[in-house]
């Protein structure tokens, strides 16, 4: 194998835009919280933590999205894996609208679209064994008999690089990668074609992060599935997508080809985003133009009326303050929410 | 940054060269509960200059936290000092009491931790407890301690510091609280700052002004700092000096250029090019395989052995101690110190394919 195979173009979201009947498609995603709650708990005001997201993934496609904490970018992870509803917009699986799911049929997406949390010490049950936390799923899904679950399960450690023998170890005895290699085989056992991964390397050493990385990507290019992968570290982002989307306060603020994004960054965050990465190379520092940004973050309950990032914005002129800037598509294929940048 | 100055000797012996600091010679420290583990933390050496910004870095389990807490003599009862000094100024903190220790802590020694909400208390108001040390340590009237309270906002970027005085720290974002729990980590003017990760739990951006903060108030006071880390990208940044850790003791030590360029362990190569900002995008990673033994179970010897892809039976079963490579660049590696390993030449190689095989009996 050549590194030039680990790169496929998966189907290209072509110049007319992404074909609407395969792959998952967002448009217009909308998710309140209550902020405050007054008098008999009448909910006084909300937070926007999604406000008109629109996301597309194509089959075999790596999607990153990138952001700060309040970005809203878990959010939008659970709302496309439907752990969560929408309170606006649609969701399409290959054409199929998924955004109103319920019961049964909520159910059976599962197996069509799985999610990875990011902490594994907390997503699998203590009291059980390795074998039966992998194969639940299928039990589940009756899809495997109790008798069945040891084989199934050992089969699906080994497809993530454990000795299946671990089966009938309790998550205690396991290291933090190898229970999340755990929780990805688990994700794994309904062979979903979509896989949801919120901050799988955050909880790990250093060492074992990039085990995971490759392990994403050993999966993606054997099963072909898509991959949304959601993280504030810029550099597991950059390394695995092929997309990748900007999130700040709940909007997308820059999305394209991810090499056009980590290299050449558009939007005035994105930049200062990835100016503030710091990048285990001392002379990359010492050279690197720094934007540090100043100023604070709005009340996301109270949100200003032009753009979300004016207050912080190094590059703020006058009509951000009353300007929403929408995500325009710009020349080179990308898409930027920016007075500056209306394509 | 001015690399490869002064601290080209053999571990620093007494703490008394005209700018050293901080020395911190052969300590170790023994876990006596649970596991047991002689040698938790096993004869770390390493110099502070004034001025200067030295990091300790490693994976979780490497004991540099356990170093710094021995620096401010707050280790748990379940830790022992089983050896070593800590010079501070020509003064041994390890043979000083309790009541000594009070006195350095938040005066001559500031401390920054991870996550200021756990150091700021809740039930104050930020200007009295940047006040409190000036009041306990120099004997300020709340009033005189205030009006310098307010000039710290001021100088750590808060604005409004004389209304934020009276804030509470709820009322404040993280990076604001961390600002304030820098603020009151210089309130006495500290010739040394130990900062425990101090911007892990802030975002990347604010990442950058807390440390563009700390920058700036080296170079008003040249206050020294030892930044306790996990993020080789922020020691980059941030660092003059690096020492890497690996269960307990240090394999690594040297000026950032020659870490980041040229390597002399192989756990710090290993570690550096795991990082994916090194790789390829979509290509496999290096990976180091294994994990960090847990405490209890260290392998006589080199620590990493079992995990290096360049250890050999006998010479890596002896102890391993540091020995230099280069002008002011310690490595931990005997068999880099005997010139049987370049590791220059010998790159770390990325999996062909497939999943790397993880560690498979780790039993207990």
């Amino acid at each position: 194998m050549t590194d030039t195979d680990l790169t496929p173009a998966p189907a290209a979201a072509g110049g007319d835009g992404p074909d609407p009947a395969v792959g998952l498609h967002a448009t217009g995603l909308v998710k309140r919280f209550p902020a405050e709650k007054g008098f008999l708990g009448r909910v006084r005001s909300h937070v926007h933590a999604v406000d008109g997201v629109d996301l597309h993934v194509m089959p075999g496609e790596t999607l990153g999205i990138v952001g700060e904490s309040g970005s809203g970018k878990s959010t939008v992870g659970r709302l496309v894996a439907r752990l969560l509803s929408p309170d606006e917009g649609t969701i399409t699986l290959d054409g199929r609208d998924i955004s109103r799911l319920r019961g049964r049929a909520l159910k059976d997406l599962r197996s069509e679209m799985q999610f990875v949390f990011q902490d594994p010490y907390s997503a699998l049950d203590p009291t059980r064994t390795v074998g039966h936390a992998v194969a639940e799923p299928l039990l589940v899904h009756g899809r495997v008999s109790r008798g069945g679950m040891a084989e199934a399960a050992g089969a699906l450690l080994e497809r993530v690089g454990l000795d299946p023998g671990m089966v009938t170890r309790r998550p205690a005895e396991l290291s933090g990668g190898q229970r999340q290699r755990v929780c990805i085989a688990r994700s794994l056992a309904l062979e979903p074609r979509i896989l949801v991964a919120d901050e799988p390397t955050s909880a790990l050493d250093l060492s074992t992060q990039s085990e995971i990385l490759n392990l994403l990507l050993d999966i993606q290019r054997t099963d072909g599935l898509s991959i949304i992968l959601i993280s504030h570290d810029f550099a597991a982002i950059r390394h695995l997508a092929h997309r990748i989307a900007v999130m700040y306060l709940g909007r997308v603020v820059e999305e394209g080809d991810a090499e056009q994004v980590a290299s050449d960054p558009v939007h005035p965050y994105t930049r200062a985003l990835l100016s503030a990465v710091p990048v285990p190379d001392p002379d990359v520092q010492r050279q690197r133009n720094r934007i540090v940004l100043q100023g604070e973050l709005p009340n996301p309950a109270d949100p200003p009326p032009g753009c979300n990032f004016a207050s912080r914005c190094p590059d703020v002129v006058a009509r951000c303050a009353t300007i929403d800037p929408p995500l325009v598509a710009q020349d080179d294929g990308r898409q930027v929410a920016c007075v500056h940048h209306r394509g | 940054m001015t690399a490869d100055t002064a601290d080209t000797t053999v571990p620093a012996t007494t703490g008394t060269a005209a700018d050293t600091l901080l020395s911190v010679e052969g300590l170790t420290l023994d876990l006596v509960a649970g596991t047991r583990q002689p040698g938790l933390v096993a004869d770390v050496s390493f110099t502070v200059r004034r001025g200067a910004s030295v990091a300790l870095v490693g994976e979780s389990g490497c004991g540099k936290t356990l170093t710094s807490m021995a620096v401010m003599g707050l280790l748990p009862p379940a830790i022992r000092v089983a050896g070593g000094h800590v010079w501070f100024n020509g003064v041994d903190l390890l043979a000083c009491g309790e009541a000594a220790m009070r006195s350095i802590r938040g005066g001559p020694i500031g401390m920054v931790f991870q996550n200021p909400m756990s150091t700021l208390d809740p039930t104050m108001r930020v200007g009295d407890q940047i006040a409190e040390s000036r009041r306990i340590h120099l004997g300020e009237s709340r009033k005189v301690a205030l009006g310098h309270a307010e000039r710290l906002l001021d100088r750590v970027g808060i604005a409004d510091a004389r209304r934020r005085l009276r804030a509470y720290p709820h009322e404040m974002s993280g990076g604001m609280q961390q600002r304030v729990g820098i603020a009151a980590a210089i309130a006495c003017d500290p010739e040394l700052i130990l900062a425990d990760e101090p911007t892990t739990a802030l975002d990347v951006t604010v990442q950058a002004e807390i440390l563009e903060l700390l920058r700036e108030l080296q170079a008003d006071t040249d206050m020294a700092v030892l930044l306790v880390s996990h993020d080789l990208g922020v020691v980059a940044d941030f660092c003059d000096e690096v020492v890497i850790m690996y269960a307990g003791s240090v394999v690594e030590r040297a000026p950032i250029d020659r870490v980041f360029g040229a390597p002399q362990h192989p756990y710090a190569q290993a570690l550096l090019e795991a990082a994916p900002q090194q790789g390829t995008p979509r290509t496999f990673l290096p990976t180091i395989g294994g994990r960090v033994p847990p405490a209890g179970s260290f392998p006589d010897g080199c620590r990493f052995q079992p995990r290096c892809a360049h250890a050999v039976p006998d010479r890596c079963d002896q102890p391993q101690p540091l020995g230099l490579v280069a002008a002011g660049h310690h490595s931990a590696c005997g068999r880099v110190l005997d010139g049987a390993l370049d590791l220059a030449s010998s790159p770390v190689a990325a999996p062909a394919a497939a999943p790397p095989a993880d560690d498979t009996v780790d039993r207990p």
